[in-house]
């Protein structure tokens, strides 16, 4: 109910600085982001937002999962999928298509969940369940919240040395009592942390002008030693 | 012995003030943002990538905890990773060109990079010497000014702009350049390379830590605003005018 009535409040902010767009690795989906149009593409900072607008930039970790999820069903239909450091939500809104039980965005950015419930609205879909908190590093059975997380996602978290082992000691935690882990990533220096507890499963080319940097985004399974 | 007559060249909008001691300007409360034959030099670099000449951009800057905002710009260009050799607040200003070069042969040895390129000066003392005295620290060959750059099988071909109009040069790499202002035109960062710049990496130094000393070898002994321009004279017509340049012994009578 907090949610929705916030993103009624950002709504007007998020449609006036953004456009419904697809993006080349995920055709399915319309996602609210921001293109050179935007007010915002030339800005250091925006005004009236306290956190930078993530959510706004659809980043090639969170692609390659949705891609990965789009095109494997089973990881999702009849289960509980939790997206940590949703942004735009795509991910959510993909396993809600593909029946999932249920599904959970998670970010810390409460815009970034408003923009989640206008994307599923975009894309026709029930809005996937959103939490506005910091999950890492919590103890499982307060992200279980839920109790039942079948399987989570990760995207592009993994950008520094400190996010990322913060991530997989946590990670690590979660894999003992049985969660299945999936990171997307486009190969980050943060990855090296964790590369001994990666095993690549997909991997997709890029094309856009954003990930000039990166040829490519990958999905790596998460593995419980 | 004499002063030193500092000409600063202005950006609008900042009024330069000369310190009460004549010792130096006031940076109190100025802001601060990258030098713009920086910003041509990190705009080569991003451009040498796309290029695939470089696979990797490490941007540098020497200063107080506030250069790491100009490395972040750098970064939000396309730079793909930074150092800040931090050193103490309010000693910025004894800083100069020799130090900062023994930083950058220190960093040199430690990153092993191909190409090294630098903005031609920095337009607080406008001093274009750290360049030339970090190639000759690490006996490289240098291209200073550059206004093109050119790469083909670990050579540059550069062009300079020097007092008499253009010189071409050719060097081997690795190389250090310096950026001139017609080299390109800097790109300007957008929200979502800001957004990720604040993602990458900046590993912090000090001068301690790479065994430089930085201490000061030149001393400013006065800094003087220019002396004021004179009002000239008025004339209404162009006859006067010729009377007046005869009069005062510019053309013949």
């Amino acid at each position: 109910a907090v949610v929705s009535t916030q993103s009624g409040h950002y709504g007007r902010v998020i449609k006036d600085n953004t456009k419904a767009k697809t993006k080349y690795l995920i055709p399915e989906l319309r996602l609210h982001l921001i293109d050179e149009t935007s007010p915002w593409y030339y800005k250091a900072k925006v005004e009236h937002l306290q956190l930078d607008p993530f959510w706004s930039v659809y980043w090639p970790g969170g692609q390659a999962l949705t891609r990965f999820v789009m095109d494997n069903p089973p990881l999702v239909r009849g289960r509980t999928v939790l997206d940590v450091g949703s942004g735009c939500g795509a991910l959510g809104i993909a396993a809600t298509q593909l029946q999932s039980k249920r599904a959970i965005c998670n970010d810390i950015d409460m815009v970034a969940l408003a923009a989640t419930a206008l994307n599923a609205q975009l894309n026709g879909t029930v809005c996937p369940g959103l939490v506005c908190m910091d999950l890492i590093g919590r103890e499982p059975v307060q992200v279980l919240p839920f109790n039942e997380t079948d399987v989570m996602f990760l995207g592009d978290m993994f950008y520094d040395e400190d996010t990322a082992t913060r991530v997989l000691n946590w990670c690590q935690e979660l894999a003992q009592i049985g969660v299945e882990i999936y990171i997307g990533d486009p190969g980050r220096w943060g990855l090296e942390v964790a590369k001994n507890r990666l095993l690549q499963v997909a991997s997709y080319p890029l094309q856009d002008t954003d990930s000039s940097e990166f040829t490519s985004t990958s999905v790596y399974q998460f593995l419980f030693s | 012995s004499s002063g030193i007559n500092a000409e600063w060249p202005l950006r609008p909008g900042v009024k330069v003030r000369v310190r009460p001691d004549q010792l130096g300007v006031v940076t109190d409360g100025v802001k601060h943002s990258m030098n713009p034959f920086d910003e041509n030099a990190v705009e080569e670099a991003v451009r040498m990538k796309q290029k695939k000449i470089v696979k990797e951009i490490i941007a540098v800057s020497c200063g107080p905890t506030q250069s790491q905002e100009t490395i972040r710009t750098a970064l939000a260009m396309g730079a793909d990773r930074g150092i800040h050799v931090e050193v103490p607040k309010g000693t910025e200003a004894d800083l100069q060109p020799l130090a900062v070069a023994k930083i950058f042969a220190k960093l040199i040895e430690k990153e092993q990079p191909d190409v090294v390129i630098l903005g031609k000066q920095a337009i607080d003392d406008d001093a274009n010497q750290t360049t030339q005295l970090l190639a000759g620290l690490v006996d490289w060959p240098q291209g200073t000014m550059a206004s093109a750059l050119e790469h083909s099988d670990g050579q540059l071909k550069i062009t300079r702009e020097i007092d008499g109009g253009l010189e071409d040069i050719k060097v081997k790499l690795p190389a250090i350049i310096s950026a001139d202002l017609r080299l390109n035109e800097p790109r300007y960062a957008t929200l979502p390379n800001i957004m990720k710049a604040k993602k990458k990496k900046i590993e912090k130094l000090s001068p301690g830590d790479l065994g430089v000393d930085i201490a000061p070898r030149l001393t400013v002994k006065k800094v003087v605003d220019p002396p004021v321009r004179q009002a000239g004279d008025k004339v209404p017509d162009v006859a006067t005018l010729l009377d007046k340049l005869k009069e005062k012994g510019h053309i013949k009578a």
